[in-house]
């Protein structure tokens, strides 16, 4: 519900979604597109694509009529884009390279988020950076480590934070959440580290 | 009769103790998250859906389903007194409570909202109980055909009724249905997509998409926002409306009842839309307009009695055709699966007790909010002075954990993440997110009786239109994309043709 028309955002939208499909058709000719009788498993996936890229196509190109009829609107904010995009490549190069395809999506996540905060986009990296940290760590490092890291760094996000509050924070929801759910509820959640 | 005894069976249900008592804390949960801005119903039901590991079946829907309709009584509260709506679907009603609040009438906006509400809530329960038996008898004759053009239907109307561009809408729901085809193919078994990651073989579980998408990003809005101060309201008092307010308040409720339950039903609606198309209704028919905006008890009593509403009946496509019509009732479907329910026509057949037993449940649930609500809401009001920096990191950890509670998988964990960002982008460039969620929930579905369809039929695609239900589904399919066309068409024409 926007108040006014944003070209400029639409362009790069639409561009997004047709890139999007594109991929989607190059990774879908991978598979056998079958017959109408008889729909392969590239059949689905190869059709969506086309769509994509053609209502992508249609979005920028209403897009950039705008702009060149009444102004290109505000400038659009690239890093988010620029950081998943990042991310993605950056685990597909990773993975090429012959690390493990699950650690490399982990490598690339923590290293889009560390340039997310070099780019001063704290917010962002100080809540999804610890969430990736603690996906990798939970099933080692255990449930307390894990989650008091967790609260401990996420905690620094809000603008109002206050460094005497965290502690007492961390402390009491690790505490709370290892009562509910691995007392409590019973559920296979590793509590303490692994060792050796 | 049946329906009576069918009732009379879900009642017996769900007056069982636990039952009762999870209805309560489904309930008042529902309310605290709806007094709290920043944490919706979709990223609660995920921070719970572990706790419902260990209840019946039954228990656990009934938990999540008071959840949903007990955010729509919170939403309201925090509306009214502090112009500060919890949920979404309560952001009409603080244009009129809120005045109502400041002319010394919050009392009278509370309790016409709450009694909405409640008479919505019944209605809605009644709707539910009469239309689902015919609906499901109807269902049972679907073949994979009908289930694919009622798939098609489900996915243009939540295209059509999502804010902003149309096109967009469509985009998104396109990558949804692309990202669904993840994972093994149910047909030939084949690995698509999942380069070489075991975890995406199985497909992504879309309780970890909408927890990215909803959950995380909107936890990251709310930090990125200036956060309105909250200043605690003045003591309610009054809290019974006088005749004359009722009379101008009963008619409004139960337009707004029937506005809801219909709109509920869509997909793509349920309380968000309702209450809105409500409010539009009820200032377009009042006689002076003018008083919209300055505390007219209409514009209170109408939307809350169409949100509720429309939360209820947004179960009878969930409940009888499996087809979610919003991100909550996706995380239902979620839930049921949990519990290795299939959901269905053949619930109503094959559990009875279930269905009947949740139904009832809904109408308890709403008695017990309007008995409850009223005397509580000083504590409702306490609690919004809670920070939002001493409850958001306890969220995320919540959320992680119920993530990851559903395959004891850190990598699902990863993978809300990174749904997190996919949300943020897209917020970002103008996109709507809930046709993505409904796309990706119905992808499967869709491409195994499109298949199936036209194995069947040898490869004439001419089978969804010859057979008469698939066809008057497509039909409305397309006659709701026209209708929202048609004008958005005049409009642009009129854009075009006014001198500069």
């Amino acid at each position: 519900m926007d108040s006014q028309p944003q070209p400029r955002r639409d362009v790069i939208c639409g561009l997004t979604f047709a890139a999007l499909g594109a991929l989607a058709l190059v990774l879908a000719g991978a598979h056998r597109f079958g017959t109408l009788a008889r729909i392969g498993p590239g059949f689905f996936p190869s059709l969506l694509g086309g769509l994509l890229v053609a209502l992508g196509l249609v979005i920028a190109a209403r897009g950039a009529l705008a702009g060149l009829r009444a102004g290109w609107g505000e400038k659009v904010d690239w890093v988010p884009l620029a950081l998943l995009a990042g991310l993605l490549i950056g685990a597909a190069i990773l993975g090429g390279l012959g690390i493990e395809p699950r650690q490399a999506l982990f490598q690339a996540a923590i290293a889009a988020m560390g340039v997310a905060y070099a780019a001063g986009r704290r917010v962002l990296a100080l809540i999804l950076g610890p969430i990736a940290l603690f996906a990798m760590a939970l099933e080692s490092a255990g449930l307390v480590v894990a989650s008091l890291g967790l609260l401990g760094v996420s905690a620094l996000a809000a603008r109002d934070f206050r460094r005497s509050e965290i502690g007492p924070l961390a402390i009491l929801v690790t505490a709370f959440a290892w009562g509910l759910f691995a007392w409590g509820l019973g559920l296979p959640i590793p509590v303490w580290p692994k060792l050796g | 009769m049946e329906l009576l005894s069918n009732l009379a069976l879900g009642f017996g249900e769900a007056l069982g103790p636990l039952n009762l008592l999870y209805c309560l804390i489904g309930a008042l949960l529902g309310t605290l998250i709806g007094v709290l801005p920043g944490i919706g119903p979709v990223a609660t039901i995920a921070m719970l859906l572990p706790i419902t590991f260990s209840l019946t079946p039954l228990a656990a829907l009934i938990m999540l389903a008071g959840i949903y309709y007990g955010a729509q009584y919170g939403g309201s509260t925090t509306a009214i007194l502090v112009n500060l709506p919890g949920e979404s679907s309560s952001v009409v009603t603080a244009l009129d409570g809120y005045r109502m609040a400041r002319q010394g009438k919050a009392g009278t906006a509370l309790a016409v909202a709450a009694l909405g509400s409640f008479l919505a809530g019944c209605v809605g329960t009644l709707a539910i109980a009469a239309f689902a038996a015919p609906l499901a008898e109807l269902a049972f004759r679907f073949g994979p055909a009908e289930y694919f053009s009622l798939m098609v239907l489900g996915l243009v109307g939540a295209v059509v009724l999502a804010a902003g561009s149309l096109l967009k809408a469509f985009a998104m729901m396109a990558l949804g249905l692309l990202l669904s085809t993840i994972g093994l193919d149910a047909n030939t078994g084949e690995e698509r997509f999942a380069f070489g990651i075991a975890e995406l073989t199985d497909g992504i579980g879309f309780i970890v998409v909408a927890v990215g998408v909803f959950g995380l990003a909107e936890i990251l809005g709310n930090l990125q926002r200036t956060e309105p101060p909250r200043s605690a309201p003045d003591r309610v008092a009054g809290l019974w409306p006088s005749a004359a307010d009722l009379r101008a308040a009963l008619p409004a409720m139960l337009r707004g009842t029937g506005l809801g339950a219909v709109l509920g039903v869509l997909p793509g609606g349920g309380a968000l839309l309702a209450s809105f198309a409500s409010y539009t209704v009820e200032k377009k028919i009042a006689r002076d307009p003018s008083r919209f905006g300055q505390g007219a008890i209409e514009g209170v009593a109408g939307p809350e009695a169409a949100n509720n509403a429309g939360a209820q009946t947004s179960f009878i496509p969930l409940l009888v055709l499996g087809l979610p019509s919003n991100a909550v009732m996706a995380m239902m479907i979620g839930a049921m699966t949990i519990h290795a329910i299939q959901p269905g026509p053949q619930v109503m057949t094959a559990n009875p007790a279930l269905f009947w037993g949740l139904i009832a449940s809904m109408w308890i649930g709403n008695l017990m909010l309007v008995v409850l609500n009223l005397p509580l809401i000083g504590l409702w009001v306490k609690l919004l002075t809670v920070p939002y920096r001493l409850l958001y990191p306890a969220i995320l950890l919540f959320c992680c954990i119920g993530v990851f509670a559903l395959g004891n998988n850190g990598f699902d964990i990863l993978m809300a993440m990174v749904f997190g960002l996919v949300g943020i982008v897209f917020l970002g460039l103008g996109c709507e997110l809930a046709p993505m969620l409904l796309g990706f929930v119905l992808g499967p579905m869709m491409e195994t009786n499109l298949r199936r369809t036209l194995l069947l039929a040898q490869g004439d695609a001419s089978v969804f239109v010859t057979r008469p239900i698939s066809a008057a589904l497509l039909a409305a399919a397309l006659v709701l994309l026209l209708t929202v066309l048609l004008p958005a068409w005049r409009r642009t024409r009129a854009d075009a043709f006014r001198p500069d």
